[in-house]
């Protein structure tokens, strides 16, 4: 056995935090079976009895069950090492080396903040390859910041270190703001962007999360309103219904706006007081109002930047700053996959180049766009607009020629609309469709009435194609993607209807970016360039098998 | 695109025949629709067209995939491996050529069924940390020893690491 005196469980309230989100996940279920046994009528009947014991007997099961599972976990820093046993008969030991720690995840629920407790994820380099990251359940702030410390200060090869130059925001602190407490000396932090209340509201009401809330909200109101109007139709003789009708109307305004409310409230409470702050090799980002985190965006795991403008904020000279990771991370309670974060939510378009330059100066420039060529449009226009117009035909022709006739004309002139508006929208995409390469760096263009600029470096491409199909090939255009990660998936970037020749110009620039692959003369080889070595070695760091024992 | 910078493998002739034996098969059971069809119209004396048009088109379609589909894809499917890099083309109608890194590449390994097996062949599926790409269709042989130089180069040219 190693020195296990070391270790130490986490707190006790893990187990009400992880009963909760196990409850969360089964709350379906659970007043699925309320639902049911309420059907039969009585409250004091048997069957709501018998309900409300199953309801119980779950609760216990899964209180149980998360009680054994807090009970074997323990955690603790071994030597140069972090050490997780984990398991009631089949004992885990994962051991994952300090060295191999790339970022330390921090975060909090409401319920979690009020019991002063956090949960961290250890960001390791062999991540993102199937295993989940190591999380330890909930643990005391102040245990939370040793741990981070301890975690954090060996990836920079050395004790606790006075940075050489002077610290340019006026902070010598590994920062942990949001969650309150004292400060840490830590690493230097060299650049530090907070996005003010103000611009985050402008930021949330221009994002698309709120009109798709609208949109599903105004869907089920439609559902809503088409029950109860047909309920109304039904006695519309009534003066009931008459006076009932101008009511509802006002009603789905109002429905709309509690909406639009509700969706800007959840995405400021998101978003509250978010913070990005760029250490020498990781971007940290803090932010949140109710539950909080501090997320950890090792710049070495970053695939591609985009810089996105949406049409709204284009309008506004509004812009945002996206990173895709490699990585998988289990997040927060939903326990999704998440893989692209903003590192800039909103700003001013015109600050973003300041903005990059303090948090990614490895990605600041992106290189020169060529658009694609003037006779690339009939390739943009044709099939889409032609599918687009037969489509529509499709759907409203049979219903127009057999069902009512009189329609027909409105018909036309609707597939005509379509045509129209797909053509004007293809002819935007084609004006915006672009890409450009510099030495160690591809960037795509592409938009309508957005913008979309992705910046790929060369090292971080997993495979490139080119692709071309019989009017590409007459017109001489093809069709350049480009194949990265993202989280634990791929993600697909590239244009269409590129010039050939500029298309396999930027596979040569591709391959020939290979053929010197030990020298590091990418500029990012320092924090990047080794992602398929991380990878690959996903199995052997983070659990090793040769220490295990008890 | 122009051809000259096609990779220069081909795969095994004889992925002609497997391509055409897999048609058939596929030919086999939409027959068999069709005959299920026409016993069903025969029955209820119903239009013959029902399975007259299916069983026509099935058998242009498949003549048409058999005698012109397969030898296109056969002369289209080059391959070829540099000390780098993966170069593949494949395509009917539409032309891909893919470029896949020595140094992304995490592992390879060959697979083949119970047909490929009956035939000797192999293929060989090439695994980066962004999804799979396969060379489809080659001898045993060819397939391991490409197996093989793919799994030592990838070794050769792992950049640093961390």
């Amino acid at each position: 056995m190693m020195a296990d005196s070391d270790l130490r469980r986490t707190h006790p309230a893990t187990v009400a935090v992880w009963t909760a989100q196990a409850l969360r996940q089964f709350g379906v279920a659970l007043i699925a079976v309320a639902a049911f046994g309420s059907l039969g009528g009585g409250v004091g009947g048997v069957r709501s009895l018998i309900v409300a014991g199953v309801i119980l007997l779950i609760v216990l099961v899964v209180v149980g069950v998360m009680w054994v599972s807090w009970w074997r976990y323990e955690y603790g820093i071994v030597g140069t090492d972090l050490l997780i046993v984990e398991g009631l008969f089949v004992r885990k030991r994962r051991t994952i080396p300090i060295a191999r720690v790339h970022g330390v995840n921090v975060r909090a629920g409401a319920f979690m903040r009020i019991l002063g407790l956090v949960e961290v994820v250890v960001q390791t380099a062999g991540g993102g390859s199937g295993e989940p990251e190591a999380k330890i359940g909930a643990i005391p702030l102040d245990r939370a910041e040793e741990l981070r410390n301890a975690l954090l200060r060996e990836t920079r090869g050395g004790a606790v270190e006075t940075p050489a130059t002077p610290d340019p925001v006026g902070r010598i602190s590994d920062f942990r703001g949001v969650f309150g407490g004292g400060e840490v000396r830590g690493s230097e932090v060299r650049f530090e962007h907070k996005v003010p209340f103000g611009r985050l509201v402008v930021g949330v009401l221009t994002s698309n999360r709120v009109p798709i809330i609208i949109g599903v909200g105004l869907a089920a109101f439609g559902q809503f309103y088409e029950i109860i109007g047909a309920r109304l139709l039904e006695q519309a003789t009534s003066r009931v219904a008459a006076t009932a009708m101008p009511v509802l109307v006002p009603l789905i305004l109002v429905a709309a706006l509690l909406l639009v409310m509700v969706a800007a409230a959840t995405g400021i409470a998101r978003d509250f007081g978010f913070v990005a702050r760029r250490y020498e090799t990781r971007i940290e980002i803090e932010a949140g109002l109710l539950s909080r985190r501090q997320i950890s965006i090792p710049v070495g795991r970053i695939q591609a930047v985009r810089i996105e403008e949406s049409w709204i904020r284009r309008l506004l000279g509004l812009a945002a700053v996206h990173v895709d990771t490699a990585g998988l991370e289990q997040g927060g309670q939903q326990g999704q996959i998440t893989s692209s974060r903003a590192v800039v939510p909103v700003a001013k378009a015109d600050e973003v180049s300041h903005l990059m330059h303090g948090l990614l100066p490895e990605t600041e420039v992106f290189p020169q766009v060529l658009g694609v060529p003037a006779h690339a449009l009939r390739l943009y226009l044709l099939v889409p607009t032609g599918l687009a117009a037969l489509l529509t035909l499709a759907a409203l022709g049979p219903t127009s020629w057999f069902v009512y006739r009189p329609a027909l004309p409105w018909m036309m002139v609707a597939v005509v609309l379509v045509a129209l508006v797909t053509a004007g929208v293809r002819t935007l995409e084609w004006r915006r469709a672009g890409a450009g390469t510099d030495e160690i760096a591809v960037t795509f263009r592409s938009g309508a009435l957005g913008t979309k600029l992705v910046r790929l470096t060369r090292s971080r491409i997993q495979s490139l194609d080119v692709r071309q199909n019989p009017f590409q090939r007459r017109a001489r255009l093809a069709s350049l993607r480009t194949v990265s990660v993202s989280g634990s998936s791929r993600a697909k970037y590239g244009v269409a209807h590129l010039a050939e020749a500029e298309a396999l110009r930027i596979m040569r620039w591709y391959e020939e970016g290979l053929a010197r692959p030990s020298t590091s003369s990418d500029s990012d080889a320092r924090v990047g360039g080794s992602n398929r070595a991380g990878g690959a070695q996903a199995g052997e760091s983070a659990s090793d098998p040769g220490s295990g024992g008890a | 695109m122009d051809l000259s910078g096609a990779p220069s493998n081909r795969l095994d002739p004889r992925a002609k025949r497997v391509w055409r034996i897999y048609a058939l098969v596929v030919a086999a059971f939409v027959l068999l629709v069709c005959v299920a069809l026409a016993v069903v119209m025969v029955l209820i004396d119903g239009p013959p067209a029902v399975w007259l048009v299916p069983l026509a088109a099935t058998l242009v379609v498949g003549g048409l995939w058999i005698g012109l589909a397969v030898p296109a894809m056969y002369r289209r499917w080059r391959w070829e491996i540099t000390d780098v890099e993966v170069r593949l083309q494949s395509g009917l109608i539409i032309v891909r050529r893919t470029v896949v890194p020595m140094a992304r590449i995490q592992h390879v390994d060959t697979s083949q069924g119970p047909l490929l097996r009956m035939l000797d062949l192999s293929e060989v599926h090439v695994a980066t940390a962004a999804g799979k790409h396969k060379i489809p269709m080659l001898a045993d042989q060819d397939a391991a020893g490409i197996r093989d130089r793919i799994a030592a180069l990838a070794q050769v040219t792992d950049d640093g690491g961390l």
